[in-house]
Formats: C-alpha cells, sequence, structure tokens
C-alpha cells in the first residue's frame, strides 16, 4: 500500500481533463515571446495586440520588459490598459471591451495578477459577444471563443493563467460573478520569473498562500481525481518548500521564486478540473464584502473549512500533511490532517499571515457575520466542498472562526 | 391554475419551451433524458418527472406520483439512459422555482442531490438555466393538500 496517499477509492467516477493552455517556462522567456509566437500556427496572421496590466505591474518596470520584447516584432501594441483595480470589476471589463473592439484587435496579452487576468477574459467574452457580464455567470454560458488570449502571471498565486475561469467584482452587490468557459481559457501562458522579481513581501506571501489553497481544496474537492491529485500534491509540498525563502528575499532567490510560479500554474491546472470548495466560498465573499486580499481570505478559511471537513476526508488531509512536511509517525488520519492544520498555521505565521478576519479589519457585527454566512453558500464554489453546506450551527460555527468571533 | 408539477405542470413548461425562440437558441445544445425526484409532496405524495430533449425542444415529459415514501422510487439507482438526475424535497423545488433559492445555494446543500453524468450535465448548463427560467414563467399553484393521479390540485 502506499505510504502518501494509500489506495484509497476512485472518487470520480466520471470526469474530463482538458487543459489546452500552452505552457513556456524559463527566466527571460518574455523576451523570446514574438519569435515563439511567430512560430505558434494558431498566431498566424494576428498582429494587433491589446496588453492589459495594473499599475504596479507598470511601476515595477514589468510592462516595459514587455513592451520592450515586442518592439521591432511583427505583432504591433495597438492598446494598453494599465489600470485594472487590485479587484477588477464589471465596469472596467466594458471599458477595456471598448477599447479593444476600437482597436480592432487580434489577440490579447494579461500581464499581472489574478484580476488582470480574469478582467481580460471577461473583456475578451465581451468582446467577442456582447451583452453584461452577469450573462456568462456560471458554467459554460459563453457561445462563442474569444480572440486569443496570452497570459503573463507577474504574481506567484493565481494559476488563473491556464484555467477556464474569471471572477469578476460586482460592486454595486458586493458580490463576486464567477464564470468558466472553455471559450475563453488561455492560449499560451508564459512563465518567467523575471516577472515576480520585484513582487512585494506579503504579495508573495499572499499569492503563494493562495496557490496553496487552490491546491489542497482541489485536493479535497468533490470532483477530485488522480490527476489532479497528483498535480496538488506536489505543489503543496513546493509551496510549503519555498514560500519563506522568497518571502524574505524574492528578488535574489530566482530558484524560490521559479518553483512557486510553477506551483502557482500547477494549483491552477489541478483546481480548474477539481474546484476547490468552501475555502474559496468564503474567502470571495470576505473579500468582496472587506477589501481583504484573495489569497489571504481563502488561505484563512481554509485552516477552519479544514476543520469542518475532516470528518469527511481525513485521509486526504493526512496527504496534505506528508505533503507539507508534517513527520508521519503512524498516527490516525484525522490527527495527521489536524497536524496539517497547525503546520499550515505555522507556515502562515513565518510570513506574516493572521489567522482570522477580524485581524484584517473585518467588521464583526452580527449583520456583517449573517451577510458572509448567507452569501457563502451562493458562492459557485461551495458546490464542490467535500461536504454539503446549509445553514446549520456547524456552518455557522465554520463562518465566526474565520472572522475570529 | 395548473398545479406545480403536475402532469398539466409539465406539459404546459414544453409547450412554453417549445415555443420560446429565446429558450431555443440558448438551449439548443440540451438534449437527453432527464430525471427529477421531488419527495415529501404536501400532498403525502413523492414525484417522478422525466423529461426528454432534442437540441433545445422539449420533445416529452412523464410524470408520475405515489404516496410518499415511494421505496421504488427513493431506492432506485441512477438510470444509464439518462443525463442527470435531480432529487430534493418538494419545498425546495419549489422554493427554486419562485426564485426563493438559487440553484447554486440549491446544488451546495445536502437536500439537493445531482447525479449522472456530470460532466454532460455541466457542459448543458446554459441550457438546464434555460430551462429553468421558462418553467419559471409558468403561472402555478403551490398551495395544495389533496391531488388526483396527475397530479391535479382537488384540495
Amino acid at each position: 500500500m502506499g505510504l502518501i496517499n494509500r489506495n484509497v477509492p476512485v472518487h470520480s467516477a466520471e470526469f474530463q481533463w482538458w487543459n489546452p493552455t500552452r505552457i513556456v517556462f524559463g527566466n527571460g522567456k518574455v523576451k523570446d515571446l514574438p519569435d515563439d509566437l511567430d512560430l505558434d500556427w494558431k498566431f498566424e496572421g494576428k498582429d494587433r495586440v491589446m496588453v492589459i496590466t495594473d499599475a504596479g505591474v507598470k511601476s515595477a518596470g514589468v510592462l516595459d520588459y514587455l513592451l520592450d520584447a515586442l518592439k521591432g516584432s511583427s505583432r504591433e501594441v495597438v492598446a494598453v490598459f494599465d489600470s485594472v483595480l487590485p479587484e477588477s470589476d464589471k465596469e472596467q471589463v466594458y471599458e477595456i471591451a471598448k477599447i479593444a473592439s476600437e482597436a480592432k484587435i487580434d489577440f490579447w496579452i494579461a500581464l499581472g495578477g489574478g484580476s488582470v487576468i480574469d478582467v481580460t477574459k471577461m473583456a475578451a467574452v465581451i468582446e467577442s459577444e456582447g451583452g453584461q457580464v452577469e450573462d456568462y455567470e456560471g458554467f459554460y454560458m459563453v457561445q462563442k471563443e474569444t480572440k486569443p488570449i496570452i497570459c503573463i502571471p507577474t504574481t506567484c498565486g493565481t494559476g488563473s493563467e491556464v484555467t477556464w475561469g474569471a471572477v469578476i467584482m460586482d460592486r454595486v452587490k458586493k458580490k463576486k460573478i464567477i464564470c468558466g468557459d472553455y471559450k475563453f481559457i488561455p492560449r499560451v501562458a508564459v512563465l518567467d520569473p523575471e516577472c515576480t522579481r520585484t513582487l512585494p513581501a506579503h504579495i508573495v506571501a499572499g499569492t503563494a498562500l493562495d496557490a496553496m489553497t487552490h491546491c489542497i481544496g482541489s485536493f479535497v474537492s468533490d470532483q477530485r481525481q488522480d490527476i489532479s491529485g497528483a498535480i496538488s500534491l506536489r505543489a503543496i509540498e513546493m509551496v510549503a518548500d519555498n514560500i519563506e525563502a522568497a518571502y524574505h528575499d524574492n528578488s535574489n532567490e530566482l530558484e524560490a521564486r521559479s518553483k512557486l510560479l510553477i506551483a502557482a500554474n500547477m494549483g491552477g491546472i489541478a483546481f480548474q478540473t477539481a474546484l476547490p470548495g468552501a475555502d474559496h466560498g468564503i474567502g470571495h465573499t470576505a473579500g468582496a464584502l472587506h477589501h481583504i486580499h484573495h489569497g489571504v481570505a481563502v488561505a484563512i478559511a481554509n485552516l477552519y473549512v479544514m476543520e469542518y471537513n475532516m470528518q469527511a476526508v481525513p485521509h486526504l488531509y493526512a496527504s496534505v500533511a506528508r505533503a507539507l512536511g508534517v513527520k508521519d509517525d503512524g498516527a490516525s488520519d484525522e490527527v495527521m490532517g489536524r497536524r496539517a492544520i497547525e503546520a499550515l498555521r505555522e507556515l502562515y505565521t513565518k510570513v506574516s499571515v493572521k489567522h482570522t478576519y477580524k485581524e484584517y479589519g473585518f467588521p464583526t457585527d452580527d449583520a456583517t457575520i449573517d451577510q458572509l454566512t448567507e452569501q457563502s453558500m451562493e458562492d459557485g464554489t461551495m458546490v464542490f466542498n467535500p461536504v454539503s453546506v446549509s445553514r446549520t450551527p456547524e456552518f455557522e460555527r465554520l463562518i465566526k472562526n474565520c472572522v475570529g468571533v | 391554475m395548473i398545479t406545480y408539477y403536475s402532469k398539466a405542470w409539465m406539459e404546459a413548461c414544453k409547450d412554453k419551451m417549445n415555443t420560446s425562440q429565446d429558450h431555443l437558441k440558448k438551449a439548443r445544445q440540451l438534449n437527453g433524458k432527464w430525471l427529477f425526484r421531488l419527495f415529501d409532496g404536501p400532498d403525502g405524495k413523492d414525484r417522478s418527472g422525466i423529461w426528454t430533449f432534442q437540441d433545445g425542444s422539449c420533445t416529452s415529459v412523464e410524470f408520475e406520483a405515489r404516496p410518499a415514501p415511494w421505496k421504488e422510487l427513493r431506492e432506485m439507482a441512477v438510470p444509464d439512459d439518462g443525463i442527470g438526475r435531480f432529487s430534493s424535497p418538494f419545498n425546495m423545488m419549489a422554493a427554486l422555482n419562485r426564485g426563493e433559492i438559487s440553484p447554486l445555494k440549491a446544488l451546495s446543500s445536502p437536500d439537493y442531490k445531482l447525479e449522472g453524468k456530470k460532466v454532460l450535465v455541466f457542459k448543458m448548463m446554459q441550457g438546464i438555466t434555460s430551462w429553468n427560467n421558462t418553467n419559471a414563467l409558468v403561472e402555478c399553484d403551490y398551495n395544495f393538500t389533496a391531488t388526483d393521479a396527475d397530479g391535479n390540485k382537488t384540495a
């Protein structure tokens, strides 16, 4: 019997594995992008590109790094949108789609973290098909394939560069709209650690823990299967082994930076077939109600979601413990699973991530907690939690634990 | 008024879908046989509803109700010839049809079960959404305590 995962039964009686994104990894690979695209038949005759990014990426010089690479090539940058908000919203989707339409672009480049990549995906949908973001809420709601999207992640957490999902903020309703469709899945993902060299320490921590949570959530997902499980488990180990080094000295730690970038990508590959559950449902909602960084919000929720799910999947959390480096002394799966939670708490502390929402200023009044409880249950990822969710005392306790009351 | 989840309601939903250009456009990839099980209706019955689709058109509906608990229905395996099977208490399905709870909330609840060929179910989500939305447009009566064999309100 295997020592890492045991010989557990097949969980998903059927599944689909579909990862059409071409992944290119290497330090300095952005510089090779024009030559790379010249060799990609899918970009033949596609010359006009719009670049989407945010102010932080621009000020760090990463936008110039890309524009310099494209200068003099056969690809013409006909539009640049460099002010995507930290939590991209519907209004920006429409604004970007309009600019792209007027510029008559052939393809897109998203240079940034999850917000930049997700807003690009939805802008691509609106540009090709029109309508409102809400029209595409849910899964497989897009009719036409979008123009090709190239993603260059500048954080080490999102994984969105290889996924069929996009999360867009509705600021009026204070909720996140989740869309999933292969018709906007990125065509190419360029993983260039040079793009994450100047990432601030707290963003390294938040995004790497986002990747960690993607992997744990995917590993125990109700959609789990062995392909995504294998990928998740290795990525958990890679994040655990490298987050501290990157947090303390990201710019000089090419090795740690590279591994986090690859691990985040692996998390994306894993979770697009086995979506995480309540950790993301609660995290999405906490982020929408109070501006907690997405990675931090889901990572905090995961500490308590693991407890909530423990009775159903202790054997999986025991495997997570082993991937996190917890010594297996023959203790029961549940004991090992609880040690995984402790190991995560220690890891969070090492990278200055707190353990409750209230420590980030999240309101603790009853009305907000009630809203967090109700709205979390409406999140699209809740369906994939290994334990079904309804408004039970246990679920209410889970929410309060996340808040810290 | 038509009684909710009766044979007449299913027929009315079928007609509504088949005459809605909007539905037929959105649901053009909706195919196959779908089974619904609604338990513990206010008339003391469990219900079975079978819907069959071809390119978004609803080609047939079958209704049956028996006193709860209808053991065979509750214990039956997921049929191989169907795409998906939805099961829930009657009240939850009615709340969904009235728009009081969202499909996502229902799906994550332990009381609502989706079984079958889930990969295909998710790919047909746009059609399923249109189907639900179109059904919700059929005016119906949820308040009853007794029904006839076709599910029509008698009290």
